[in-house]
């Protein structure tokens, strides 16, 4: 698999780093070189399996409802205009605005049973995407940021942890909090567009002279008692030059990709969005979050108003662009390696206001996983007939991140360090939900 | 207690001065008459220096060399104005051959309009790195830096002006002092535990849920501080900040929530602060917010004076006496004791008078050390400077001052039926401000360099545009390419416009090699003029 092999090649400076030393067990940190190549090679291997797996999370930003998705209520009052279809899996059915998802459905896994005590989108929007209650006290970091942080080893040209498409209210994201700005997204706002900065505007030549003129006068500083604001600077400008000079920006160009399969994912900026994730992915980057919010309007599918207008209509986006990112993922041998997850901050109410809306509602809202393991043609959990509360196998947000970091190979119980020194675990409580796996 | 003339009166039982009051008599600062009242006291700068060295167990000999006039003029002016001088502040001031020229450059700086600024912008990082954003509406802080920039200025005592923010009601855009209370939506918990860490250090909002860990605080006494704020309230429109509105809810009381079950009914709780200063309950918005404000910027409170010394210092010396600057509580065991006492007790002595504690450390020996520049300096951490990173908006205004950085606006977009909340638009302050600002009260390892920022500095189309030495371009570059013939002179102006000073002869002749190298001088000098604004020194103070 390509992703494996340039992680090989792009390895770099294993000695001294943390993942590292931590696979080696505390021996090691005495010296590494007294360590044969062959146990470095084996304890690469072990590392970079860990490392080989990816998760793109589809982020369905403003709360879907739960009726109108993945978990229809056929014969009950609060089901609406929408009818349920069958899927790929005999006896698992969806609302209708999904087709081409329904087709998957042996590859998916329908969590249809979350239950979270927040409401409301900020507050939410915190405990669901860091797995931790919302206090002042702390900023929690999203779970992008614990990744990228773990992959920090791997030392990609790309970054970590990509992000695209716009939250639908700036105000309400969440972001490497106490992990600070080293472990932040790398932000497109638009699908096949670059960010500005990131495109040198001289020629990759005339950059390279500039570099390395800057380096040579930046010695008399180091020599003058500059030497750790110099080698600081180094460092980051040695990681920015690899990646505004890597090829591997060529990852963002989607013109490179036949035109009728970015047809398949439809030419939205979620879908071309999801095309974008699994370039990224294929790339070696571990974490990619592709933001639906319907592009039109800033409600996203916080649908309290006009919500059999309008979740037609971001169904219609994100169906065709899930369903052949999944297609396209497992055509290529990635999707065995890759966690995708569809979600969003809750689910609806169940009662349906007069204009076809529905409020927020946070018991016994959906959740989507396939890849990575999980296997697919299962639902897991259930409401009741009329999908007012869960009626069986409950899940937290807490047991949702910990399968996460499963999956990812990461150690839930690890603890990181704030700036004031506090430690704090990846993920408080919660259990793996082994049933996704056998 | 002689020192503090209003400490008898029982509020705070737990101050004592006493070990200040020792160090300021020993250095025959003991002026104070005994009718309780300070006569003008003083605190010099070779008195700082005194107590430096006693604290920091050093000998005047193992003290670094004092900085040269041109390092002297950058460090200061970046402190001080927030950007490096202009070639011709340097020149004029290198020509100024008196012995209190450093004195002189000083008072000038802290007479300039761009001190006030630079301050509030520091003060407005401060508070908002730490404002979760609303739902609906962008917090925009331009007016409270003007307001604060104003204060800062006219030199007004920090302790009137931490009172005004604290009891202020109305709208920001007609009180921009409202700033604080009303970007923290009013929120009780918030502004207690904001209010206690941004003005005295102090971390109590752990004490929310429990009793902290380290320091003396009881969860009682969180909700105390916050019932203080229980009657204001903040209205958040929609999009626009400066509509947001502080003012008096007319009733109700604080309860502070049950543990052991939050559905139940909690305790009322009375307001009071730390030092056990209270308030009746049914009192106004206004009559608890100025009660706050009355015991937390007061001479008396243990903390007040003693935060805000620790965090200039901090910045001016590039470390706190207690790191992070935030955290001055009894479980936070500080550096330089004895010096940060006789600052503090100065600092109140002199009426809160913030130029005057500026003045006595920019001016003091401690401050214009050189940087650690060999290893023996590891051992002596104290016998050296330190370098600081500049802060967001002190970046931009050294772009402006080295290359002429336009600061463009785009247009604003109006809110639509579906598009509701259009973001304001960003000028090229706010990226780079943006993109290079960090939180104040973090402590300086937990700073770092980023990729964006590297990003900006590398690749950015606007600053890339004042890199162009073409001579039609009118770019600070071109024009000084096309007055100055001479390579050697051109690379020298170079150096001065963007680091404020001559290049080391070293530097110059990497200079002049890369400029024989090309053919195309221009082309060189482009090169030039990118690798400074790129090198570690442009950011960083040293």
């Amino acid at each position: 698999m390509t992703s494996l092999l340039d992680l090989t090649v792009n390895r770099a400076g294993l000695t001294g780093r943390r993942e590292f030393l931590a696979t080696l067990g505390a021996g090691a940190s005495a010296g590494v070189l007294t360590l044969g190549w062959r146990d470095l090679l084996v304890a690469q291997a072990a590392e970079l399996q860990r490392h080989g797996k990816s998760m793109i999370l589809l982020w369905m930003d403003g709360g879907p409802s739960q009726f109108d998705t993945f978990n229809p209520k056929v014969g009950s009052p609060n089901q609406g205009p929408a009818r349920a279809i069958s899927t790929s899996v005999a006896g698992v059915q969806f609302a209708d605005f999904w087709p081409q998802t329904a087709m998957m459905m042996d590859k998916l896994a329908v969590i249809r049973s979350m239950r979270s005590p927040e409401a409301e989108h900020d507050r939410a929007i915190t405990h669901v995407r860091t797995g931790y209650p919302p206090t002042p006290a702390l900023r929690f970091p999203t779970f992008g940021s614990l990744v990228a942080r773990d992959r920090e080893i791997l030392d990609l040209e790309l970054p970590a942890f990509v992000r695209i498409g716009k939250p639908r209210i700036k105000t309400r994201d969440v972001d490497a909090g106490v992990l600070g700005v080293k472990y932040s997204s790398f932000n497109v706002d638009e699908a096949g567009r670059l960010p500005p900065n990131v495109r040198p505007v001289v020629s990759p030549e005339t950059l390279r002279r500039r570099l390395a003129l800057a380096d040579r006068l930046d010695s008399q500083f180091s020599a003058t008692g500059g030497a750790k604001e110099v080698a600081d600077k180094k460092s980051i400008y040695d990681r920015t030059a690899r990646f505004v000079l890597s090829p591997r920006l060529e990852t963002f160009d989607l013109e490179r990709e036949p035109a009728p399969l970015r047809d398949a994912y439809g030419r939205t900026n979620f879908g071309q969005g999801c095309l974008l994730a699994r370039r990224l992915v294929e790339q070696g980057v571990s974490f990619v979050e592709v933001i639906s919010t319907g592009d039109r309007n800033d409600a996203g599918w916080d649908t309290h108003n006009n919500g059999f207008r309008d979740t037609p209509y971001l169904a219609a986006e994100v169906d065709p662009a899930y369903s052949t990112l999944i297609t396209d993922l497992a055509d290529r041998g990635m999707l065995e390696n890759t966690l995708v997850v569809w979600m969003g901050e809750f689910g609806r109410t169940p009662k349906i206001k007069p204009d076809g809306g529905r409020d927020h509602y946070a018991k016994g809202w959906p959740v989507v996983l396939a890849g990575a393991g999980v296997r697919g043609g299962q639902v897991i959990g259930a409401t009741d007939a009329d999908g007012i509360d869960v009626t069986d196998r409950a899940i937290s947000v807490a047991d949702l991140c910990r399968t996460f970091c499963h999956v990812m190979g990461m150690k839930p119980d690890e603890e990181y360090r704030t700036t004031d020194n506090r430690p704090v675990k990846l993920v408080d409580g919660g259990s793996v939900i082994d049933e996704l796996f056998t | 207690m002689m020192f503090l003339p209003h400490s008898n009166h029982g509020r705070y039982a737990g101050f004592s001065p006493i070990a200040s009051t020792l160090v300021l008599c020993l250095i025959g600062l003991c002026r104070l008459t005994a009718a309780d009242e300070p006569t003008s006291p003083v605190l010099t700068a070779v008195q700082l220096d005194l107590l430096y060295l006693e604290t920091a167990q050093l000998e005047d000999a193992d003290l670094a060399d004092v900085v040269t006039d041109e390092q002297f003029l950058r460090r200061v002016s970046l402190d001080l104005i927030g950007r490096q001088p202009t070639p011709d502040e340097l020149a004029n001031y290198l020509l100024d051959g008196s012995e209190t020229k450093r004195q002189a450059a000083t008072e000038r700086l802290l007479g300039s309009p761009e001190f006030g600024g630079n301050w509030a912008s520091y003060w407005s990082d401060v508070i908002g790195y730490r404002v979760p954003p609303p739902e609906l509406t962008f917090l925009d802080y331009t007016l409270f830096e003007q307001w604060l920039a104003g204060r800062i200025n006219q030199n007004a005592p920090w302790d009137e002006t931490v009172r005004a923010i604290l009891s202020a009601s109305g709208k920001v855009k007609d009180r921009p002092e409202v700033t604080f209370v009303g970007f923290h939506g009013a929120d009780t918990t918030r502004l207690a535990s904001e209010t206690a860490r941004v003005f005295l250090s102090l971390q109590v909002g752990c004490a929310q849920c429990h009793d902290h860990p380290f320091d003396e605080w009881k969860r009682e006494q969180f909700h105390e501080l916050a019932a203080y704020f229980v009657r204001a309230s903040a209205k958040m429109p929609w999009n626009d900040s400066g509509e947001i509105e502080v003012k008096d809810k007319g009733k109700g009381e604080y309860e502070m929530p049950n543990v052991a079950d939050p559905s139940k009914k909690g305790t009322m709780m009375v307001p009071a602060f730390l030092t056990g200063a209270k308030l009746e309950t049914g009192k106004s918005d206004l009559e608890r917010r100025t009660e706050l404000a009355m015991v937390v910027a007061h001479r008396d409170n243990p903390w007040f004076a003693k935060a805000y010394v620790n965090r200039v210092w901090a910045r001016l010396m590039g470390r706190g006496f207690y790191e992070p600057v935030d955290d001055i509580g009894a479980g936070n065991e500080p550096q330089l004791r004895g010096v940060h006492q006789p600052l503090t007790a100065y600092f109140i002595a002199s009426g809160f008078d913030a130029k005057s504690l500026f003045r006595v450390i920019v001016n003091s020996r401690a401050y214009q050390q050189r940087l650690a520049d060999n290893p023996s300096f590891a051992e002596k951490p104290f016998a050296a400077g330190r370098t600081t990173k500049l802060r967001g908006d002190e970046v931009f205004q050294s772009l402006v001052t080295a290359i002429d950085l336009p600061n463009v606006t785009p247009p604003k977009t109006a809110p639509t039926k579906d598009i509701r909340f259009p973001p304001p638009p960003k000028s090229t302050k706010d990226v780079v401000s943006e993109v290079f600002g960090f939180d104040p009260s973090l402590r300086p390892e937990d700073v770092s360099r980023t990729l964006g920022q590297a990003m900006l500095l590398m690749n950015n189309d606007q600053l890339q545009a004042q890199i162009n030495a073409k001579p039609d371009k009118g770019t600070a570059l071109s024009k000084l390419l096309s007055t100055e013939s001479d390579n050697a002179k051109a690379v020298s102006k170079l150096f001065q416009l963007v680091l404020a000073r001559q290049p080391s002869d070293s530097e110059a002749k990497i200079a002049l090699e890369h400029v024989s190298s090309l053919s195309n001088r221009g082309e060189a000098f482009e090169d030039l003029l990118w690798s400074l604004i790129n090198s570690a020194e442009f950011t960083t103070k040293r």
